[in-house]
């Protein structure tokens, strides 16, 4: 009775948001999934999940772990008299892979959650270095490597995806990113003219704003039985917006190595 | 008295003991030799090989210094070994170990690798296992042997007959030849460093070294015409001009330089004159076509064409052959590969603008190092990397990971104050309540 009271209630909110007309079969699809889903386990035994409301029985959720890719293009050129990064690698996409580790320390009621999180990825770009002459590429690779990593806070805002039907959530992330850089001369690290070597830590400040959709809706089931059985939670696809300026907090003796990118991944809470 | 109770009673006993050994040893193994198995190879060998095999490093180490070279050490144990002759022979076919099928079979299937004293090491150069060594212990056999497996046969004999003993076998096996050499060979020009890219369909290629030297010079001129009576016509291309009346003058097209007199021209090195292949056309050189005696120049009436040049496009090098085996002291990098990939490599430690011929050889599992790919040539330039373009655009980063410079800037250092001044205010209002 709960789950139909529940259901009926989500349908209710559809309506009085005066969607329109074309979106409501889709809307109603939906909620059918939602709601067909909701009259579902609390226990799992080797036939698979069965019994009750699996919102209620969800095992405990303290961590977000993400899978990340993206576009990356370091801002490499800002606050330079001229623009070597764009000359030697170009305007191609370089692009990241990445995880990230939440802890999801606090519930915030009618909100989501909220916690610190650490990421770390790399990401590298090369191509063959100009000749010294102006007569063209050489034979010779030279490549720019990047390991940024961040600390954020991040708020997820998992209460319309927890209570409607509506399977999305929104996000933001705010903190500090630092970035291990090298610039690699064939297989060597580089060396200026002057003998300093090519590689570095820059930092500044991060953060990401997105929007995660909950995949259980699909596999209602199956998500219940994952829960039940290995504590994962939900799972999600996302895409976000992110920005880092890694540029020593406006420091000029800093390579910024920071990107202003979209990112896609998919994520789980355990 | 008493005392030589004594010493006939230790006789007794010694005679005893001595019995007791020697039937044990005859019923274990009659009259024989038997191989241990602690097998010995030389110092420096690559540890991941066989021992009971031979490869062409084994082959050629320590050249003609015997000191140096590869020795196979048997341990070896004798049953009834007095008044007999310890043989060795090695083979292809299991008739080696019996004299009368030895003799059969030939000399190209079995051939004898040792005769003397039993030794309880025998110490036997890898070199002269092979086949069709005979007694000749100079690398020479390195480059004839190929590929295969024989056997050693350890034997005792007396006079020249083994036909009672046991006869002991050790399986082995060589393989001094290399993979095919690569194909499609390009060279591209880095800084004091050449980058080489290449195919391989050898599927024994394992890894691939690259060996570069200094080039030969390029585009040296052809030879002059032979002295005429009437005078040749000039040659063409980078032939030599043909010989004016009384003596041609040598051609000195493409970078050559003039002979005179009729003289032969440069030679491919712009040295000498003419000495290199007699008609200025190295043996390994597409040159010398272009400037040859057949487009040198039309002749007078009596002379000659001028003799050949090298083209700017030939590459050669004084002692890196395509085709040969090149030798290890030209080895300017090392890359590895898999079976039958292409692949690429670095030469490197080269001086910028010298130009360098090089060529890429494979090696398979043992180390055999393949013939040389055909040659290119090219001159190592200076390169300006991203990390050296960042700098001369006015970057000041780099200098290492714990490279801290500057201060933020002001107003980053103001939110950052003002963040933690935040952070502490709500600490101390959390402990207040």
């Amino acid at each position: 009775m709960a789950q139909r009271r529940r259901s009926r209630r989500a349908l209710a909110a559809l309506r009085a948001a005066d969607l329109p007309r074309l979106c409501i079969p889709l809307l109603a699809g939906i909620a059918l999934v939602a709601s067909t889903g909701l009259a579902q386990a609390q226990g799992v035994d080797e036939f698979g999940a069965y019994g009750g409301d699996s919102r209620d029985a969800d095992s405990p959720q303290d961590m977000a772990f993400e899978v990340r890719f993206g576009r990356y293009v370091p801002d490499a050129d800002r606050g330079l008299s001229g623009t070597p990064f764009r000359d030697i690698f170009g305007d191609k996409n370089r692009y990241f892979g990445g995880i990230e580790l939440d802890w999801q320390a606090l519930r915030i009621p009618f909100l989501g959650t909220f916690g610190p999180g650490f990421g770390i990825g790399y990401t590298k770009t090369g191509a063959a270095a100009p000749r010294a002459d102006g007569e063209g590429r050489s034979g010779q690779t030279t490549s720019l490597e990047i390991v940024p990593m961040y600390v954020v806070a991040v708020l997820r805002a998992d209460y319309l995806a927890r209570e409607t039907v509506i399977p999305l959530v929104p996000y933001a992330k705010l903190g500090v990113g630092l970035a291990f850089w090298r610039v690699n001369d064939a297989d060597e690290t580089a060396r200026a003219d002057d003998g300093v070597v090519g590689r570095g830590i820059s930092y500044g400040p991060q953060f990401a704003l997105g929007g995660m959709l909950l995949l259980d809706f699909l596999e209602p089931e199956q998500a219940r039985t994952t829960d039940a059985t290995l504590g994962l939670n939900h799972s999600y696809v996302f895409g976000e917006w992110y920005v880092s300026r890694l540029d020593g907090f406006g420091a000029d003796d800093k390579l910024d190595v920071g990107t202003n990118t979209w990112m896609l991944g998919l994520a789980f809470e355990l | 008295m008493a005392s030589s109770r004594v010493w006939s009673s230790v006789l007794m006993l010694a005679l005893g003991v001595s019995m007791v050994a020697s039937a044990q040893a005859q019923t274990l193994g009659g009259i024989g030799v038997t191989v241990g198995t602690n097998l010995q190879r030389r110092e420096g060998r690559d540890q991941g090989l066989k021992l009971e095999s031979i490869t062409y490093a084994d082959c050629i180490a320590g050249g003609a210094d015997p000191a140096q070279w590869d020795y196979l050490e048997v341990p070896l144990t004798y049953s009834q070994s007095q008044g007999r002759k310890l043989q060795v022979w090695a083979g292809t076919d299991a008739r080696c170990a019996d004299d009368a099928d030895r003799a059969i079979a030939g000399e190209g299937i079995c051939w004898q690798v040792f005769t003397g004293d039993p030794v309880r090491e025998l110490r036997l150069p890898v070199r002269r296992l092979l086949p069709g060594a005979g007694d000749a212990t100079t690398p020479a056999i390195c480059e004839t042997a190929q590929q295969d497996q024989l056997t050693l046969f350890f034997m005792l004999v007396r006079g020249t007959s083994s036909d009672d003993t046991t006869v002991a076998q050790l399986e082995m096996d060589y393989d001094l030849i290399g993979p095919s050499a690569p194909t499609g060979v390009a060279v591209n020009a880095g800084e004091e460093r050449l980058t080489l890219k290449w195919s391989s369909s050898d599927d024994e290629s394992d890894r691939y070294e690259v060996f570069c030297e200094e080039a030969l010079a390029p585009g040296t001129g052809g030879s002059g015409g032979s002295p005429t009576s009437t005078g040749g016509t000039a040659g063409t291309d980078s032939g030599g001009t043909a010989g004016t009346d009384g003596g041609g003058t040598a051609g000195a097209s493409d970078g050559g330089t003039a002979a005179t007199a009729g003289a032969s021209g440069g030679n491919e090195a712009g040295g000498g004159a003419g000495t290199d292949s007699g008609a200025g056309a190295d043996s390994q050189a597409a040159a010398g076509t272009s400037g040859g005696g057949t487009s040198g120049g039309t002749a007078g009436s009596t002379a000659s064409g001028g003799s050949g040049g090298r083209s700017n496009n030939a590459c050669g090098a004084a002692t890196l052959r395509p085709g040969q085996r090149p030798p290890a002291a030209l080895r300017r990098g090392r890359t590895s590969g898999g079976p039958g990939q292409g692949s690429t490599g670095s030469a490197t430690g080269l001086k910028n603008f010298v130009r360098y011929a090089c060529g890429v050889a494979a090696l398979d599992e043992s180390s055999n190092v393949g013939p040389l790919s055909e040659l290119r040539c090219e001159t190592p330039i200076e390169v300006t990397d991203y990390f050296e373009a960042y700098r001369r655009a006015g970057g000041t980063a780099g200098g290492g990971y714990c490279s801290f410079g500057q201060q933020p800037s002001g107003s980053w250092s103001l939110l950052g104050v003002a963040g933690l001044a935040l952070a502490a205010r709500r600490i101390r209002r959390g402990r207040s309540l």
